[in-house]
């Protein structure tokens, strides 16, 4: 039986297409087949950051239309074997698909995957109603400021409202050194004013940039966001894996440390 | 049948059909298939124009008719001109306007101006565009495309199967090529590429099944001519 997860946000910018991207890649690192749609029609942005935007011939809309067949557009990952991109389309609009067929592409996707992933447009229009009418169980995430807390609580809301019962966050993009000094939220006072499940918290980290540039994930790579990254998918799996400590993100040499004493934990 | 149902007549610039006005058009239908398929040989392509005589047909009628013509045939016809408009004048200057206007679209077209993001540019003939073809931009000719600027988008010439078609850039970096029925992506690895590409045209075709990726020099420009 596969999950169908969405992964949303309400705020643009706050890193729904990294997250996919890289929650894609750690799932499909632990040997399952995964496929990431990209529901954002008209501003399609996870091909690019996969790298794989010169691979595209068909995409969703293709496949809604009946211009092609579903494996047809499915492109494979370049390091992962069982990690597959269903694209968007960038010449059309969130109006050309709508939720019921969201739902039959979807159907058409569980056979083939262990994991699709949905990753959702910025809003609560169209695109956002198209995403969520597929899925399971959500992803919200959301940085420690105050207007994208704002979103993600409103967006809470929304899904519970439309009967998503599983709904887990990630708190991307959190700087430890401003939260020591008392100048940014902490996980506990963002935890505390949603009131949902932690799935991970991701340090903010030039790799993050630096990767989505390059098309690659950063899944394997030696970055504390990659292990955060790698720590999710497999929560979102159903392991138990402790909360990373951000405490050392400061100094390079810290890193690697704590790296490796990620490592050693499982 | 004792007469025939169908007459052609012509006059310097096309045909007159002159078609029984008693027969079910669908006799008239055959009839004129008929005609057309034993006088194809005779036609060879041209390009006429057409008018019918000695019988009310209503729109579609006068569809069919010309359709039967074109298939049977290689005949082009250019337009169809009223009975009661007709004069030599109207159908001279009704087929050269016609005629003209092909041999404007055959040459093909300009666009002023850099495609962005989600853009489609689509034409029915040969485009040169004056301007970018950004990431995500997408040029689909059924002629060739030549792009004065910088190309980083999809670019699909050929697009009806002309594999004889072309594509030229002063900068090519497309994210995909496709000719008739050939394509190819992009070799760039993000990693190396900087994003700033030097002024240096390239030309691609398709020689011995697969597309060529060449300089615009004249031995290039030899090679795809020939």
């Amino acid at each position: 039986m596969s999950k169908v997860i969405v992964i949303t946000s309400g705020k643009g910018g706050v890193g729904k297409t990294t997250s996919t991207a890289n929650i894609g890649a750690g799932l499909a690192r632990m040997n399952k087949k995964v496929v990431l749609v990209d529901t954002d029609i008209g501003l399609r942005n996870l091909d690019v950051v996969m790298g794989l935007e010169n691979r595209i011939i068909y995409n969703l809309v293709d496949v809604i239309e009946g211009n092609c067949r579903i494996r047809q557009a499915l492109i494979r990952d370049k390091h992962y074997p069982g990690l597959y991109l269903l694209p968007s389309a960038q010449t059309r609009d969130k109006s050309a698909v709508s939720p019921e067929q969201m739902i039959k592409l979807v159907d058409g996707l569980k056979p083939l995957f262990d994991y699709i992933l949905l990753d959702c447009p910025a809003g609560i229009e169209q695109g956002f109603r198209n995403a969520i009418a597929a899925a399971d169980q959500a992803v919200v995430v959301t940085t420690p400021e105050v207007s994208a807390i704002r979103d993600a609580d409103r967006i809470i809301g929304l899904l519970e409202a439309d009967g998503i019962k599983k709904i887990d966050l990630i708190l991307n993009r959190i700087r430890i050194d401003m939260v020591r000094r008392g100048e940014m939220m902490s996980t506990e006072d963002v935890l505390d004013i949603l009131a949902v499940n932690l799935l991970g918290a991701v340090p903010d980290e030039e790799s993050v940039v630096i990767a989505a540039n390059h098309g690659e994930s950063l899944i394997g790579s030696n970055t504390l966001a990659g292990q955060a990254f790698l720590n999710i998918a497999r929560r979102l799996d159903g392991e138990t894996v402790p909360l990373l400590d951000l405490q050392t993100s400061t100094s390079l040499f810290q890193k690697i440390a704590s790296v490796f004493r990620g490592r050693e934990s499982h | 049948m004792g007469r025939s149902t169908v007459i052609i007549k012509s006059n310097p610039y096309g045909l007159i059909l002159n078609l029984d006005p008693e027969v079910p058009f669908d006799e008239l239908r055959q009839a004129v298939a008929e005609k057309f398929r034993m006088s194809a040989a005779f036609f060879k392509n041209a390009r006429l124009a057409l008018t019918f005589r000695g019988r009310a047909l209503s729109k579609d009628e006068e569809n069919t008719l010309v359709d039967e013509i074109v298939q049977n045939s290689k005949i082009q016809v250019i337009c169809i001109i009223d009975e009661d408009k007709e004069s030599q004048e109207f159908y001279r200057k009704a087929l050269e306007q016609s005629l003209q206007k092909k041999k404007e679209e055959d040459d093909g077209h300009f666009y002023r101006g850099t495609l962005r993001s989600g853009q489609v540019l689509e034409t029915e003939t040969s485009i040169v565009i004056l301007g970018d073809v950004n990431p995500g931009a997408q040029v689909v000719s059924k002629g060739n495309i030549v792009i004065l600027g910088c190309c980083m988008g999809t670019i699909y010439a050929g697009a009806a199967g002309d594999s004889t078609c072309f594509a030229a850039a002063l900068t090519m970096k497309p994210m995909q090529v496709r000719i008739a029925d050939k394509l190819a992506r992009s070799a760039i690895t993000k990693r190396k590429d900087t994003g700033e590409y030097p002024v240096d045209p390239m030309i691609i075709f398709i020689k011995d099944d697969h597309l060529q990726f060449k300089p615009i020099t004249s031995a290039t420009l030899c090679e795809y001519l020939v």
